[in-house]
């Protein structure tokens, strides 16, 4: 039984947060916590936090896309929410699936932290060791790494930060790549190079924290808006709508980038691989805030160049 | 199970010890209290000098080029795992000990002209009347502070593993820097000593029955909140 101080707590909570029990997934709850009450004024007992262990932390041993995707990640954060047994989902958007139940919605995206991904064990893709071994099991890493470098091979490597670490000082492999944004929630930002987003393509959803809440329930919605950054959520939207014009699912080697431009606009930059690497496709966009029309036409150019070694893992929209 | 295990060892045992800590199912994060920095030393002349007392791996991994001038002579190990990286490094193993380095001085024979290569923090040993010792100072370990994002971990509930007295000292410094609050948290100490330089106050300080990683492990999947 967890015998956190907020489960004790004599203060009714205004709302129960869901999260994933990692250390990185509580860090994340601790600040969407913190930003809730900073913005409605609330005591710390008013929000708890309610940790849940997701199936994808229980089974470390396998690519995630082996064993059910990115739902492992959300699976049991849904049954509660649905359930009513929390009010909000806590989650890092890249983890999140891109077709959601109807039931639910993003009530609030965080700022956007760092995006970009941070290779561990060397200072950078060319310095890289010829031939090394790279660990990592997610399928955009992968194919990108070979990409680039297709002298490298890969191997599995999953589990939170610190397995990952221990994998990797154990020998299991020569690099690995780990996301910037968790490692400077964690305050490891010693840990690892962060990669030139221009020249390394995160994932969709990259460094940002939504709050997903049922979407019948007014109160918690209301009570999310209030930290929801709206620029963060144009981005998270149309990244996430690039994915759902692609058909892409967590076999699917898809990297995107999506920024505030000059004005009002958002650019997109989007790229896929064949899982070896061999193949690469790109293309850009440019768009207002809102306006997926431009994402889906990318989406469906992508689909429509995409080369032998690709389109098999994409079934568009 | 709740609440988090913290190690905070240095490298490279840190992420070893982490890794093997989620393997059997803690929730366990990596936050090193020191790191370990090769300090230069001066070599004795090899011929002056019959074998090796080895207190840490620390010495092996960070001993440099200076440790060739003395490969081929026999180490005295404080430990298997000691040994074992001795081994690997090109030296003789004349005796893996298990009950701490003065039992490992106090098996050496007599005659024999010892090398201690050590860190700038070292317990202080007592050769045998027959046994001459010099020390070299080969490495240090640079205290580093435990990050803010501890804080609302510890809120859950907090095991540290402490495997050194120094490490104890600072974990204690770090605690009160950071306002942890010592009833949220559990310590599990590699040895009686470690306990005494980590004071009281904690929720509780489990003493391991031995030295080793291992039992430490075993203790946090019994302990841990």
């Amino acid at each position: 039984m967890n015998d956190a101080p907020n489960s004790t707590a004599k203060t009714k909570p205004k709302i129960r947060l869901g999260t994933r029990n990692s250390p990185l997934a509580m860090v994340q709850a601790v600040e969407t916590r913190a930003r809730l009450c900073a913005a409605h004024g609330w005591g710390e007992d008013e929000v708890e936090l309610v940790p849940v262990v997701a199936s994808g932390d229980k089974v470390l041993d396998r690519p995630l896309a082996e064993i059910g995707g990115k739902a492992l990640w959300t699976k049991e954060l849904d049954a509660w929410l649905g359930e009513g047994r929390i009010d909000a989902a806590v989650h890092s958007a890249k983890d999140v699936e891109t077709i959601r139940p109807d039931a639910f919605h993003f009530a609030a995206c965080l700022p956007r932290a760092d995006r970009r991904d941070a290779l561990v064990g060397a200072a950078s893709i060319a310095d890289i060791p010829k031939g090394a071994v790279v660990g990592t099991s997610a399928p955009r890493r992968a194919s990108q790494l070979l990409n680039l470098r297709p002298d490298c091979s890969v191997v599995t490597f999953r589990g939170n930060v610190a397995t990952r670490l221990g994998k990797l000082e154990a020998g299991e492999a020569d690099v690995t790549f780990l996301a910037a944004a968790g490692l400077e929630r964690l305050g490891q930002t010693d840990v690892g190079a962060p990669l030139d987003e221009g020249a390394w393509v995160p994932a969709a959803g990259q460094g940002v924290i939504v709050l997903e809440c049922r979407a019948d329930d007014a109160v918690a919605t209301a009570a999310l808006a209030a930290i929801d950054d709206a620029p963060t959520r144009a981005e998270v939207e149309a990244e996430r709508a690039l994915l759902a014009g692609l058909g892409g699912t967590c076999h699917s080697p898809v990297a995107v980038l999506c920024r505030h431009s000059v004005g009002a606009s958002l650019s997109m930059r989007a790229a896929l691989f064949s899982p070896d690497g061999n193949e690469r496709i790109e293309g850009e966009a440019s768009f207002a805030p809102g306006d997926h029309a431009p994402v889906k036409a990318l989406a469906a150019d992508l689909l429509a160049r995409a080369t032998p070694g690709i389109a098999p893992h994409f079934g568009g929209a | 199970m709740g609440g988090y295990v913290l190690v905070v060892r240095p490298e490279p045992g840190l992420s070893a010890t982490v890794a093997a800590a989620n393997a059997v199912g803690l929730n366990a994060i990596g936050y090193p209290l020191f790191d370990i920095e090769p300090r230069e030393w001066e070599a004795p002349d090899p011929d002056t000098i019959d074998a090796l007392l080895i207190g840490s791996a620390n010495a092996i991994r960070h001993g440099g080029e200076n440790l060739k001038n003395f490969l081929g002579k026999p180490v005295y190990a404080v430990g298997q795992t000691t040994a074992d990286i001795a081994r690997d490094a090109g030296f003789e193993i004349a005796l893996a000990g298990t009950g701490g380095l003065q039992k490992v001085i106090d098996a050496v024979p007599a005659n024999t002209r010892l090398l201690r290569i050590a860190g700038a923090e070292h317990e202080t040993l007592f050769p045998p009347e027959s046994v001459e010792m010099c020390t070299a100072i080969a490495y240090e370990s640079v205290p580093r502070e435990l990050p803010e994002p501890l804080r609302p971990l510890h809120d859950l509930g907090l095991t540290v593993l402490l495997h050194s007295a120094a490490a104890a000292k600072q974990f204690v410094q770090e605690s009160n820097r950071l306002a942890l609050q010592r009833d949220r948290i559990a310590l599990i100490v590699i040895g009686p000593r470690v306990a005494q330089a980590a004071g009281n106050g904690w929720r509780a300080i489990h003493v391991c029955d031995a030295p080793n990683d291992r039992a430490m492990l075993d203790m946090a999947q019994t302990v841990a909140i």
